[in-house]
């Protein structure tokens, strides 16, 4: 009997276990299906394989080949540890080796993917002595060596942003790499939904049309996890027809997955024990039983908390700690931290890991028998990505979800059915979002001339008709030409969060010594002055945030608690632009400031998790200008009037749940991501005085969503209606208006609530459509 | 045009901030069906239609001074580049930031023919002109001529060569002089910026009237493609042409700082930085940089001139301590290796007296040491250097040669 195995028998015998477990599935091993080593492939490179041990293909890896041999577009969709990157790096190299003048694209969306890639590839290049140059440009390369990687990279490693600005806009650089460009490899491409998705495509199109000007059309060959509808997403992206492979042909070993509710503290407050502390006994549990076991947490706190106190539960003298490592790893460690900690995964030197979605997706840490998730990581799809970090090609793993007390969690371990018979979400993107296509067709532009007749985008000549107007191109000799001093990538980002970091530098003892970095916005809610942050089992207590330089000064402290910081948000309208009344309520479009702000930050300590002190904090608020939609329920609107109709201590709920409701179906209809929108609910607006729900966008400066949403709002409402009136579930669910939230502590059913609300608000005649509909 | 689009027209009108640039004033469609910007000439003073949408002038301005700097040579230039194929050059483009957007719409080239600088410029008046415009200038930009600019190695001439690029075409301009870098060494401790303007007022002692700041050239450039009205253009044109002129002012006060230097402390004018000026000066007649004064007799006085700079700048003071001590290190190390022990020694030991830098006290304690066999004094010194002041190396070596020392005495005392 394996050690898992041992372990799991041991929990199925463990009825105070087992008395909180409210589902626990088997998933049954899976054959692998193996096709033979081409029979074209170059000698060089099947040598290599032979002598890296590759002596069969899995049967999607032989697919994917011969797809990409024969000159098609694939999406290839594949679980973790299925040997995706053989998919993609056989068709390429095979190619790289047979001409020797063919080049490769590899966009990864993240830096710390492209270097992981890099080395794993260098290895398989190296160990086969293919002498193929590979190079990684992103913003980290030096300087000096990027015209060697720019003229001899035969492969170059890069994500979409510096593509975006560095590459493409430099292109007349690029020429021997762009003109001999075979392919375009995107991973992770489940990435690219919503904005950024949507960005992502316009940077196709950029890319493929300075590729053509160099007389170059590559092959695209896109790599996802799961997702609902990747080959859409693929073409979407890549605006080609595209063939999926999603056959796995990897074995897999059996996989138990178990859902579990933590014990009531109090039953009739209804307190349960916390995520971190079960999370803790339960990876506990499996690191002494000898089952290496990664440990999911939703934030970068929590990552340290459950790691160190996992670390405190092993820590012994006299046996070295069983002899046990257990890590933590999130973003902001050093680069070089976390290779290390990945490579101590790999070899075998660190058995446990506490890591927030940072190790969801692909990197390589090697074969893990025990995931923990240490509550629902927000999304279907990221559950089965999580789960499968666990689980090697033969033996038996297993996963386990931990729910907190959130309502989401709750109702995920509540109706497990739901969680398991949910297919994953979808992903819709929005090329031709009118902010995203004119950032990008001004970047076109500035590239190449721009014929009136090429077809960037449906109808382009019309919006650079505008942008001539405006004076930022120029019609000339039959072209458009740029005619503007700026440098345009420069001004659009493809991401939401703003690439500003601070390092965080410790100064125990006269060192000086950068330890980590965090993004702008998180330092002001965690490096607060006086904060304790915690890195990798140290504490530091901050000396002196400085925003201006961005650094962050922390000393070794040693203290029995962590703080959290207390976050107020707020929305002030700056400007109304618009007011018009529709769908029975008064929207107006404007432009609004969300304000963040820390004042105060509290002190918790370990263990028991008590509330020990306060303290003020003093940092400048956070601000993010953006475009919203404020719908106001005016009294004698349909809307207005459908609210007063509730009972009062339903309201604010009700309103809450349209929000919820309408972040569920707009994705739909704006093709967008349901995190590119935000929600906000007031009962009583100090802007308007009346009860309000502001929608606004994600993105500073706003990216067209508010408007789009106005504008197909009784569209909207009439989906969101049928949607909660179709759903099976009692009293609210993820899918619909959320799950019931016992904090809010209302006597009805909230569901039947926003239904009787909608439906007043929608009038009869939308509410027949929307029935109608239901048939 | 359906109702859709009219709609997202219409919100394509309220996002605000859109554009980068802004928007420009009275900018207007541009002229259609009429070709690359007709065929005339737009009216500037001197400039005559080449092509359409291309056209140049030419000016000659009378250069004995330079005409006499080329015939006699000088360390600036590199050996195998004489009077004809030397170019000064300048560009004028759509934007500073690079990139395959920006264009270049005026090219300077100037050359010296008999006793004069032929001042070429080639404008662009229709991007659609593009080109036939770079088709003419290829023939103007020789690819192997020597090109004298400022900035021009790091910035006009990749424009240049994207933009060829661009047209499918390669053309490098391979060997450049770009002033910045000798125009750094001599003046960046003296001046607050080293731009070209700073430098015609402050070392040229050149002023220019109603001068256009580069910064707005690219605004005027897109105003007058608008606008046509070739007063626009004008001041561009102006501004562009005095650059080329000051890159030649340039090349001759430079020459004569190099050559003269002494005359030019004597006289006070113009001011530059003695000891970078010395600096560059020993580099470029080291025996491993042949390549500038090809001759011997160059060389020599060079070198000669160098060190005489030295000596001036230790003897007559004003320097600080840090320049003091850099001035010493590089003069002695050059009288060492002429073999010249006893005035390296008198150096270090003045130089040591005015300067706590403990590597001149390493240097004094080596000749000691090694020429002289004053190990004692050599120990002393060493032990009094301020470790305080040195670098993790430098105390490594200072311990090192401390305890030789001490081994040696202890020797010596058996």
């Amino acid at each position: 009997m394996s050690v898992i195995e041992r372990v799991l028998t041991e929990l199925r015998n463990d009825p105070v276990f087992t008395g909180n477990v409210t589902r626990w599935e088997e998933i049954p091993a899976r054959e692998g299906r193996y096709a033979d080593l081409p029979a074209d492939l170059h000698p060089k490179l099947r040598g290599a394989l032979v002598s890296a041990g590759v002596e069969q293909l899995y049967s999607h890896q032989a697919e994917s080949y011969r797809a990409v041999r024969s000159g098609r577009d694939v999406v290839v969709v594949t679980p973790t540890a299925s040997g995706k990157t053989l998919s993609y790096n056989l068709p390429v190299l095979q190619e790289l080796l047979s001409a020797p003048e063919a080049r490769a694209l590899y966009l990864f969306p993240t830096k710390a993917l492209s270097q992981d890639q890099q080395a794993a590839l260098n290895l398989s290049v190296e160990s086969g002595e293919l002498g193929i140059k590979v190079a990684t440009y992103d913003g980290d390369t030096p300087d000096s060596v990027r015209a060697a990687a720019r003229d001899t990279g035969r492969i170059i490693i890069s994500n979409p942003d510096m593509l975006h600005a560095g590459i493409l806009p430099n292109h007349p650089k690029w020429i021997k790499f762009l003109g001999n460009l075979a392919f375009v490899v995107i991973d992770e491409i489940h990435t690219y939904r919503g904005v950024f998705g949507s960005h992502m495509t316009n940077v196709v199109r950029r890319l493929r049309r300075v590729a053509q000007f160099y007389g170059a059309d590559p092959t695209f060959i896109c790599c996802s996890a799961t997702i609902g509808n990747p080959r859409e997403l693929a073409e979407r992206i890549v605006e080609r027809p595209v063939e999926l492979i999603d056959n796995n042909g990897a074995p897999a070993g059996a996989k138990q997955l178990i859902l579990y509710n933590p014990p009531f503290v109090d039953r009739v407050q209804g307190i349960r024990r916390g995520v971190v502390q079960e999370a803790r006994s339960l990876a506990l549990r499996f690191l002494k039983a000898g089952v290496k076991t990664i440990v999911f947490a939703r934030s970068r706190l929590r990552t340290e908390l459950i790691a160190d106190y996992i670390r405190k539960s092993l820590a012994n003298v006299y046996t070295d700690d069983g002899r046990i490592r257990v890590e933590a790893y999130r973003g902001g460690y050093l680069p070089s931290e976390r290779r290390a900690i990945e490579a101590g995964l790999r070899d075998g030197t660190v058995q446990g890991v506490v890591s927030t979605n940072a190790l969801e997706l692909g990197i390589d840490i090697g074969g893990l028998d025990a995931a923990v998730m240490a509550g629902f990581p927000g999304s279907i799809s990221s559950s089965w990505q999580q789960a499968g970090r666990a689980g090697r090609t033969q033996n038996l793993s297993v996963a386990v979800m931990v729910a907190s007390s959130a309502p989401l969690d709750q109702y995920m371990v509540k109706h497990p059915e739901y969680f398991l018979g949910r297919p994953p979400e979808q992903g819709f993107v929005d090329p031709d979002n009118l902010h995203i296509l004119m950032s990008h067709l001004r970047c076109a532009a500035f590239e190449l001339p721009m014929q009136p007749e090429e077809q960037f985008a449906p109808q382009s000549e019309i919006y650079l008709q505008h942008l001539e107007e405006q004076g930022t191109v120029r019609f000339s000799g039959g072209a458009y030409h740029w005619s503007d001093r700026s440098y345009p990538a420069e001004g659009v980002s493809l991401r939401s969060a703003t690439s500003d970091n601070v390092v965080i530098v410790d100064t125990t003892n006269g060192e000086h010594s950068v330890i980590g970095e965090t993004d702008r916005p998180s330092a002001k809610e965690v490096l607060f002055d006086n904060a304790i942050y915690l890195h990798r089992g140290e504490q530091y207590v901050v000396t002196q945030l400085d925003l201006e330089n961005r650094k962050c000064v922390v000393e070794r402290t040693e203290v029995n608690y962590y703080t959290e910081a207390l976050v107020k948000r707020d929305i002030k309208v700056l400007h109304e632009d618009e007011s018009f009344d529709a769908g029975g309520a008064r929207l107006v479009l404007g432009d609004i400031l969300v304000r963040t702000q820390v004042a105060k930050f509290k002190k918790i300590r370990f263990q028991s998790h008590e509330n020990v002190g306060y303290g003020e904090v003093a940092v400048p608020e956070e601000e993010m200008h953006t475009r919203a939609l404020a719908i106001v329920f005016e009294r004698g609107s349909r809307a207005g009037d459908a609210l007063q109709e509730l009972d009062p201590a339903m309201r604010v709920p009700a309103v809450v749940r349209i929000g919820a409701l309408a972040k569920n179906v707009a994705p739909v209809f704006l093709l967008c991501e349901s995190s590119d929108l935000r929600a906000a609910e007031r009962l009583r607006d100090p802007h308007f005085g009346r009860p309000c729900l502001y929608i606004y966008d994600g993105y500073p400066g706003g990216i067209g969503l508010a408007e789009a949403f106005g504008y197909k709002l009784d569209t909207i409402l009439q989906a969101a209606l049928s949607l909660v009136r179709s759903c099976d579930c009692g009293e609210g669910c993820p899918s619909c208006v959320g799950p019931r939230d016992p904090q809010e502590e209302v006597d009805g059913n909230p569901k039947e609530a926003v239904i009787a609300f909608l439906s007043g608000w929608l009038g009869a005649a939308a509410t027949a459509a929307a029935e109608q509909a239901l048939q | 045009m359906s109702a859709d689009l009219y709609q997202r027209l219409e919100l394509l009108k309220r996002i605000r901030g859109g554009a980068a640039g802004g928007e420009r004033a009275g900018a207007s469609r541009s002229p259609r069906g009429a070709g690359p910007g007709g065929g005339q000439a737009p009216g500037l003073s001197g400039f005559v239609a080449a092509e359409a949408g291309v056209c140049f002038r030419v000016v000659r301005e009378p250069a004995p001074k330079l005409a006499e700097l080329l015939e006699r040579g000088s360390p600036l230039l590199p050996s195998g580049f004489g009077r004809e194929n030397l170019r000064f050059f300048d560009l004028e483009t759509t934007g500073l930031s690079g990139g395959a957007g920006t264009k270049v719409f005026l090219a300077g080239v100037a050359f010296l023919e008999e006793r004069e600088l032929v001042l070429e410029q080639w404008l662009l008046t229709e991007y659609g002109a593009e080109s036939a415009f770079l088709e003419l200038i290829a023939e103007r930009f020789p690819q192997d001529a020597l090109y004298v600019s400022y900035n021009g190695k790091a910035f006009d001439a990749h424009q240049l060569k994207t933009r060829f690029l661009m047209h499918r075409r390669q053309h490098v301009l391979r060997y450049h002089l770009d002033l910045l870098y000798p125009a750094r060494r001599l003046w960046r401790s003296l001046l607050p910026s080293c731009g070209l303007s700073e430098l015609e007022r402050q070392v040229l002692e050149i002023e220019r009237e109603d001068d256009l700041p580069s910064f707005e050239v690219p605004e005027r450039y897109f105003e007058f493609l608008d606008r046509r009205d070739p007063a626009l253009l004008a001041p561009v044109v102006a501004h562009h042409y005095h650059d080329i002129l000051s890159l030649s002012a340039l090349l001759l006060t430079i020459h004569e700082v190099f050559s003269d230097p002494l005359g030019c402390l004597e006289r006070g004018r113009p001011r530059f930085d003695t000891l970078q000026a010395a600096l560059w000066m020993l580099r470029r007649s080291s025996a491993d940089r042949l390549d500038a004064a090809a001759d011997e007799g160059g060389t020599v006085a060079l070198r000669r001139n160098a060190e005489r700079l030295l000596s001036t700048l230790l003897s007559e003071g004003g320097a600080n301590s840090e320049e003091l001590a850099r001035a010493a290190l590089v003069l002695g190390a050059e009288w060492k290796r002429a073999g010249r022990y006893s005035d390296a020694e008198a150096l270090y030991r003045s130089a040591v007296n005015a300067s706590c830098d403990p590597r001149l006290a390493v240097e004094l304690a080596k000749i000691l040491e090694h020429q002289r066999g004053a190990v004692g004094e050599a120990l002393e010194l060493v032990e009094s250097a301020d470790s305080a002041r040195c670098s993790r190396a430098l105390r490594a070596e200072l311990e090192h040669r401390g305890a030789r020392l001490r081994r040696k005495l202890a020797r010596a005392a058996d």
